[in-house]
């Protein structure tokens, strides 16, 4: 994706360029002089600046191209170093932030479990953004949902499940306990 | 200012897990023992003050009870954004028209991942493995230890690679 943009933006460029060279060769390409081009002499021109002169022959046009020429340049050419240092900014970010988060996951989960995660960079990324996003960091659980999303570990439980599981006692068991009144 | 995670992790280092005071820690208010509707097993609503507030149906047994106050602190943690004036769930879990709270915004999605929080907050996999690590691995012990039923800590040795 940065590879194309990188592309067009510097194929706008070269247009751009080439359009400016073409139109400056037609204006001052003359057939006459066999292939030559305009030469201004200097006693002709008697001191006056280039907007003076290009006014006297009737080219200011040419003047106001290439002004605006120059201006979009400047203007491509700071956009494009903008964007390059942002995008050179945030893959250094990137990069810390990756190391940091492998780092995390190998000190904290089981070997198994860091080794598939690590070794999976899209369920790597989802866990980085779910665990982000949910700022609880109960990252082995989210990782755990991540890989039995993508079909790395089985699925082991549903939803009803849980939910019955936890709200569904034996008689036996209600009988144990009960007692929450110093809670 | 304590975290969710610090809280959480507080009181994971014994069983059974203490949820009550896990959810005053936050800053919730708690009433487990509401006059709810008996198909509502809970709610949690967002009060004058701005602060949250829990309920659990005082008709149910307490066991059940404190999956319901799990499973709203899981709804606290990750759909803050969703609760709005607040939300309750039925005796299945799910946001319902007979509440007090019925709450659309809340998808059966949510009530999954609140399922799924609540059970890792009642038995927490750092603990529960620790114990097994120990040797502690009879399941009906376990389920008496954590307070919950048999099923359920089935449930979770199996989700933690144990059982």
């Amino acid at each position: 994706m940065m590879k194309t943009t990188a592309i067009i933006l510097l194929c706008s460029i070269n247009a751009v360029a080439i359009v400016g060279l073409l139109y400056f060769l037609f204006v001052f390409w003359d057939p006459l002089m066999n292939g030559g081009f305009i030469i201004i002499d200097n006693e002709f021109v008697d001191g006056k600046d280039s907007v003076a002169f290009a006014g006297e022959i009737g080219r200011l046009d040419t003047i106001s191209l290439l002004v605006a020429y120059l201006g979009l340049f400047l203007i491509v050419f700071t956009i494009g170093s903008i964007w390059y240092s942002h995008h050179d900014a945030r893959n250094a970010a990137q990069a810390v932030a990756e190391k940091q988060a492998k780092d995390y996951i190998s000190d904290e989960f089981k070997d198994d479990l860091s080794k598939l995660l690590v070794g999976n960079p899209e369920a790597f990324r989802t866990a980085i953004r779910r665990g982000l996003r949910n700022d609880r960091v109960l990252l082995e659980e989210i990782v755990k949902d991540i890989l039995e999303e993508i079909g790395h570990i089985p699925s082991q439980r549903t939803d009803e499940s849980i939910s019955e599981a936890f709200s569904t006692f034996d008689e036996d068991e209600l009988a144990e306990g009960g007692d929450d009144g110093d809670r | 200012m304590a975290t969710v995670k610090s809280i959480r992790d507080q009181h994971s280092t014994s069983a059974p897990v203490n949820i009550e005071q896990m959810i005053r820690d936050l800053g919730i208010e708690l009433d487990k023992k509401a006059p709810l509707d008996p198909e509502i097993s809970g709610q949690i609503e967002l009060l004058e003050n701005d602060k949250y507030k829990i309920s659990a149906n005082r008709d149910h047994h307490y066991y059940r009870r404190r999956f319901t106050m799990a499973h709203e602190l899981a709804h606290y943690i990750l759909h803050s954004d969703l609760i709005g004036r607040g939300l309750d769930d039925n005796v299945m879990y799910r946001s319902t028209r007979e509440g007090n709270f019925y709450n659309p915004n809340v998808e059966q999605s949510h009530e999954i991942e609140a399922n799924k929080l609540a059970a890792e907050l009642l038995v927490p996999g750092k603990l529960l493995r620790a114990l097994w690590d120990e040797g502690e691995r009879n399941l009906e012990q376990l389920a008496k230890k954590f307070q919950v039923s048999k099923k359920a800590m089935e449930i979770r040795l199996k989700t933690l690679g144990l059982h």
